[in-house]
């Protein structure tokens, strides 16, 4: 006990004492340092190291000595000691360096009269005031030399210390009583935390407090959806629902409405042909609400491609096989958004067949589509839209031929998504509806300027072009004051719509354009149809998720071209046409012919025997380059959770077994007293575990006579008094040896190992009971 | 049990200093910014580590130096502290039972420093205010952080339970007054007795009545001889004591002055009684329900030893059995008392005291 209160004390004051020197030397090198005087680095962090491990090795030195002798014995053979270490210190490569020689040399005398100067100091001023004044000039020099790039504020490890024990010994001033032993204790934790060199980088602060802001921005909306539907009795408004009464202004809003998963490219690259630079563009998805699977849009094509003799090598540079996940968010609608050119829908319940359901799908409500994403603008597939194969027979292509075909040029498996029945259904429908070519309510104007816009085109699709671009010319604008009221889920709503917008408003947004257009092709025999839904551009960025807002919500129009089917256009001029987003993919160049695209100009492919090249990624590639990452991530998962798993593992181990260690070595290092006490803490414990009723402990030794079984209680008698005995009488320099015997020793030891056989074998007949009971 | 503080100034300044330091960190890199600010931020953590490492190491015991105390009389306090730790504890301040005990050369809010591996004692005079059997001297340490920003007390692990002995008073004599409560008169008189046969004799003397004539003891000396009367108390008293049912763990200070009350009272109700020479039975619980009879000084001492440490019930149902006992008002053996029920429920109450005839 007496060997740990005299290392306990001594050493904090010696270490106190170190740290006070060491800091001085430091303050007196940064002031010539700051003088302009130049020092070897690598000699003054050996200086530095060899100083501060002399004066540690000294006062170890000095304490162990101590311990045994009186403090002027052992100053006097530590005082030898350290003479013979400054011998020792000669032979180093310090001094054998020349340069280092002449750089001792002055940093020598800077310390001794570093260090005078303190001595004096503490003369004249009294011991507090000489530590404070000391301390508070160390400071000053330490943070001046800090903005002056003084050597130790780099961020090395001397400085390191340097500056910790300058902030441990400047806040024990402030309270100079407080031990020191506390401030010992901050010094090891400063030690452990990494220190930067730059500025504190607020970044991730931010982005987490932009995270956390913007989910409480989700909550409060997700609260709101949850509860859209009290009150007004009306449903949760949207872009996307808002269009089915229109023709007033329209609040389209940024609230996620949809939210889109895909594993496929979100842009396409390619080389401008007369610049020679290289571009990027965006991909352009049309979502559709209400119609689910257009089959017969898909066979009207595929029969188009196929009358012209398109084979996959033509396909691949306009048709691309595509994923998309559709998730609802804050969108309560029963109509199944779907992009267009589905070809397949399934949801959590398996394939959608219906557009529409009654009831609303709710937040969290998925549809899985793979569609076909065709570039209207590629000037391959428009050359076929503009030259249709009129008047073929249906009947000629039978289901077989067709599945074949779609699987050649598609890679789909044509039969799994498309019935021979729905086949034979398309083979006897002519394509449209009476309803896409009603034009009850249009008024004589309009009919009038139907006629001049396409009074010069030959073709149905040249008419759709003309009419477009006719239309493109008109403002763009969502606050639009209408003194009609139309709907666009009619004719006489939408030829009201059209008719305001194109004669006395002249502006508009989406819904205008449509039901102009559609109007308009109607007025030319052109069966047309209203869409509604979104238009989402991919951003350049891949993401996990992409968000469709309320503003994304989108009308435009689809029309019907004899020989090809629906294609769809868009007549709104905020927004790019399908000829201004192509994907600009064309054939390889065939050796020794040159193929130059020059506008109005298409180039007609057949069945050749060029070898076209394909796109260089595919939708199914992707996904196998996903599936080869994500096994990858798997293992990394697993290791990850392993080394978890085994770090758990060593940690309960060391939790359940380290008291036991822990308390082994303090018995083994413990002199006779402590040995009795530990015995007789275990005792104490071992009675209440034995004792079946709950124990308050006073504290009280005696009380413990009648809870301890009763072949030990007179055992346990003479202990408790032999306990008493050790602890409580006076006479603080006492070992246990003159207290208690061996002997009584011997006996408190035998009756706590009596106890824990009592004990274990307690528990082990608890735990039989209960594996007998359980099995 | 723990509690923490926080002492506003020293928070105030505290935060002030850490946000000074945030800044200039966010500012400027390297170790002087980053030395001071997570020497900010470790301080607090590092204090209470300090403290709760200071509070495991020290041990306390205190002691008195008799085993039974009297209310209002000095004795002698002794605590002694040992650091068995590493770290020195410093201005641990002590958090005396002041509520119900005064002190002399301690007070509360004292302060004492160990150094590691050290022992020292206090000694100190107490005196218990109330009687009864609850914690006294020691009742807390509490340890500040180095800055006084925030301070930590804890409870003492093993506390010192007096068992305190109530003054022998004359409070109660002013309710006792039996006879004046049942005389009709009005007037008092200190004894009503009555004469009963006794073994005495003397010589007949004319007027004296035939009955008390001793036949026997005549006829053998051949001379008229009398009794000389015994006197024999007309009212047998019963006091009934029912104690408040109590778990020995939530006595507080109020409780501890309410059980003052009532055993200073008990004590001197029988003290009454005894002095006047009038037996008494007492029902109390001490463990369970039990009936004292006390008819001389020498009663009384034992009962007076054995009131201050054990008025308490073993059990719930004993304090009903306590309950009915006092409803029912002396059916049985006490039908021919007089009852006297003091209800610790009701002390300084109207019906703290009762006084009735037996049933």
């Amino acid at each position: 006990m007496m060997f740990w209160k005299k290392i306990s004390v001594l050493l904090q004051k010696e270490i106190k004492h170190i740290l006070t020197v060491l800091v001085i030397i430091s303050a007196g090198i940064e002031v010539y340092v700051m003088t302009g005087k130049n020092i070897s680095t690598v000699y003054m962090n050996v200086y530095i190291h060899y100083t501060a491990g002399f004066l540690f090795f000294y006062t170890v030195l000095y304490l162990a000595f101590n311990v045994f002798t009186g403090s002027r014995s052992s100053a006097l053979a530590v005082s030898s000691s350290a003479v013979m270490f400054s011998f020792l210190l000669r032979n180093t490569e310090v001094y054998d360096n020349a340069n280092s020689r002449a750089g001792m040399f002055p940093i020598g005398i800077l310390a001794g009269l570093v260090y005078i100067i303190w001595l004096l100091v503490r003369l004249l001023l009294s011991f507090r005031m000489s530590e404070l004044v000391t301390v508070l000039l160390a400071d000053l020099i330490m943070i001046i030399a800090f903005f002056n790039l003084g050597y130790f504020g780099s961020g090395s490890f001397t400085g390191r210390i340097i500056y910790i024990s300058l902030f441990v010994l400047t806040a024990s001033q402030i309270n100079h009583k407080y031990p020191f032993a506390y401030f010992l204790l901050v010094m090891l934790f400063l030690f452990m935390i990494p220190i930067r060199k730059e500025p504190i980088n607020w970044e991730p602060v931010v982005k987490v407090a932009v995270g956390v802001a913007n989910k409480g921005r989700e909550a409060a909306r997700s609260l709101r959806y949850y509860f859209s539907d009290f009150g007004t009795g009306t449903a949760y408004q949207s872009g996307y629902s808002s269009f089915a009464k229109t023709g007033n202004s329209v609040v389209l809003t940024d609230r996620t409405e949809i939210k889109l998963k895909t594993k496929d490219n979100t842009g396409f690259t390619f080389t401008d042909e007369a610049t020679g630079k290289r571009y990027r563009g965006k991909r352009v998805v049309y979502l559709t609400g209400g119609r689910a699977v257009d089959k017969n849009r898909i066979f009207d094509m595929l029969y188009s491609l196929y009358m012209h003799g398109v084979d996959k090598t033509d396909a691949d540079l306009y048709i691309r096989n595509s994923k998309l996940n559709i998730g609802y968010v804050y969108l309560k609608t029963g109509d199944e958004i779907a992009p267009e050119g589905a070809i397949r829908l399934t949801n959590d319940n398996g394939i959608i067949e219906e557009g529409r359901k009654k009831r609303n799908h709710k937040k969290g409500y998925n549809i899985y589509a793979e569609y076909l994403d065709i570039d209207y603008g590629n000037p391959y597939l428009t050359y076929i839209i503009a030259s249709p194969v009129e008047d073929a027979d249906k009947a000629l292509l039978s289901y077989e031929d067709m599945s074949l075909y779609a699987n050649n040029i598609l890679g789909i498996r044509f039969k799994e998504y498309f019935t021979g029945e729905e086949y034979l259904s398309w083979q006897g429908y002519k394509g449209y509806l009476e309803e896409d070519i009603d034009i009850s309510q249009v008024s004589h104007r309009m009919k009038e300027l139907a006629y001049d816009i396409t009074k010069n085109c030959v073709s149905d699709y040249d008419k759709c072009n003309a009419i477009e671009a006719y239309l493109r010319q008109y403002t763009y604008s969502t606050t639009v004051e209408s003194k009609v009221y139309g709907s666009t889920t009619d004719s006489e709503g939408m030829s009201k719509i059209a008719d305001e917008f194109l004669f006395e408003s002249g502006k508009g947004y989406c819904v205008h354009y449509a039901c102009a257009m559609v109007m308009l092709l109607r007025l030319n025999g052109i069966p047309s149809r209203f869409n509604t839904g979104y238009r989402y551009a991919f951003p350049f960025e891949r993401m996990e998720e992409y968000p469709v807002y309320g503003h994304n919500a989108h009308a435009w129009p689809s029309a019907y071209i004899k020989g090809f089917g629906w294609v769809s256009f868009e007549p709104t001029s905020a927004y790019t046409i399908a000829k201004d987003r192509t994907w600009h993919r064309q054939p390889a160049k065939i050796k020794g012919e040159e193929e130059i695209l020059k506008e109005g100009e298409v180039y007609s492919l057949n069945n050749g025997t060029s070898p076209y090249p394909t796109p260089a990624v595919t939708g199914v590639e992707e996904f196998s380059k996903v599936t080869e990452r994500n096994y990858g991530r798997m293992i990394n998962t697993f290791k990850m959770l392993l080394i978890i798993g085994l770090g758990v593992i060593v940690v309960v181990i060391i939790m359940l077994l380290g008291p036991i260690f822990y308390r082994s070595l303090r018995y083994r290092i413990s002199d006779q007293r402590g040995r009795i006490i530990l015995d007789m803490e275990d005792i104490i414990f071992l009675i209440k575990g034995i004792c079946d009723k709950a124990v308050y402990d006073r504290g009280v030794m005696s009380d413990y006579i009648t809870l301890i079984p009763d072949k030990y209680r007179e055992e346990y008698d003479k202990v408790y008094k032999i306990y008493y005995r050790l602890k409580y009488r006076s006479g603080n320099d006492m070992s246990g040896e003159e207290i208690v015997s061996k002997e009584e020793e011997i006996i408190t030891r035998e009756l706590r190992n009596k106890l824990y056989k009592e004990y274990k074998m307690k528990f082990l007949r608890i735990f039989y009971v209960k594996f007998k009971k359980a099995y | 049990m723990m509690k923490i503080r926080f002492n506003l100034t020293g928070s105030f300044i505290y935060i002030s200093v850490l946000i000074l330091s945030v800044i200039f960190a966010s500012f400027y890199g390297g170790l002087l910014p980053y030395v001071l600010l997570y020497g900010n931020l470790v301080i607090l953590p590092v204090s209470f580590v300090y403290i709760l490492l200071n509070y495991k190491f020290i041990s306390i015991y205190q002691e008195i130096d008799v085993h039974r105390l009297i209310k209002g009389e000095q004795h002698k306090l002794l605590i002694s502290f040992e650091n068995t730790g590493l770290f020195p504890v410093h201005d641990m301040e002590l958090i005396l039972h002041s509520d119900r005990c005064g002190f002399n050369d301690i007070k509360d809010g004292d302060v004492i420093s160990v150094q590691a591996q050290e022992k020292s004692r206090i000694e100190a005079g107490i005196i218990c205010l109330y009687a009864g059997t609850y914690d006294v001297g020691l009742k807390g340490v509490g340890f500040k952080d180095v800055f006084g920003i925030f301070s930590v007390s804890f409870e003492v692990p093993y506390s010192f339970r007096a068992i305190v002995s109530p003054r022998i008073t004359d409070i109660a004599d002013n309710f006792l007054d039996i006879e004046n409560t049942l005389n009709s008169i009005g007037a008092k008189s200190d004894i009503k007795r009555e004469d009963i046969s006794g073994n005495e004799m003397r010589d007949y003397y004319p007027g004296d009545l035939l009955s008390s004539v001793n036949w026997k003891v005549s006829a053998r000396l051949d001379k008229l001889m009398v009794r000389i009367p015994d006197k024999q108390d007309t009212r047998r008293i019963t006091l009934y004591m029912e104690a408040s049912y109590i778990n020995d763990r939530e006595w507080d200070t109020e409780l501890i002055k309410r059980r003052d009350y009532f055993l200073e009272f008990a004590v001197s109700s029988a003290w009454y009684f005894v002095r006047k020479g009038i037996s008494l039975t007492i029902v109390c619980p001490v463990g369970k329900i039990t009936r004292i009879q006390m008819a001389t000084y020498e009663d009384f001492l034992d009962f007076y030893n054995t009131l201050s440490g054990s008025v308490s019930y073993r059990s719930a149902d004993e304090k009903e059995r306590m309950h009915k006992l006092v409803q029912e008002r002396g059916y049985g053996e006490d039908g021919d008392r007089i009852i006297v029920i003091i209800s610790e429920d009701d002390v300084l109450e109207k019906d703290f005291c009762v006084i009735a005839e037996g049933n």
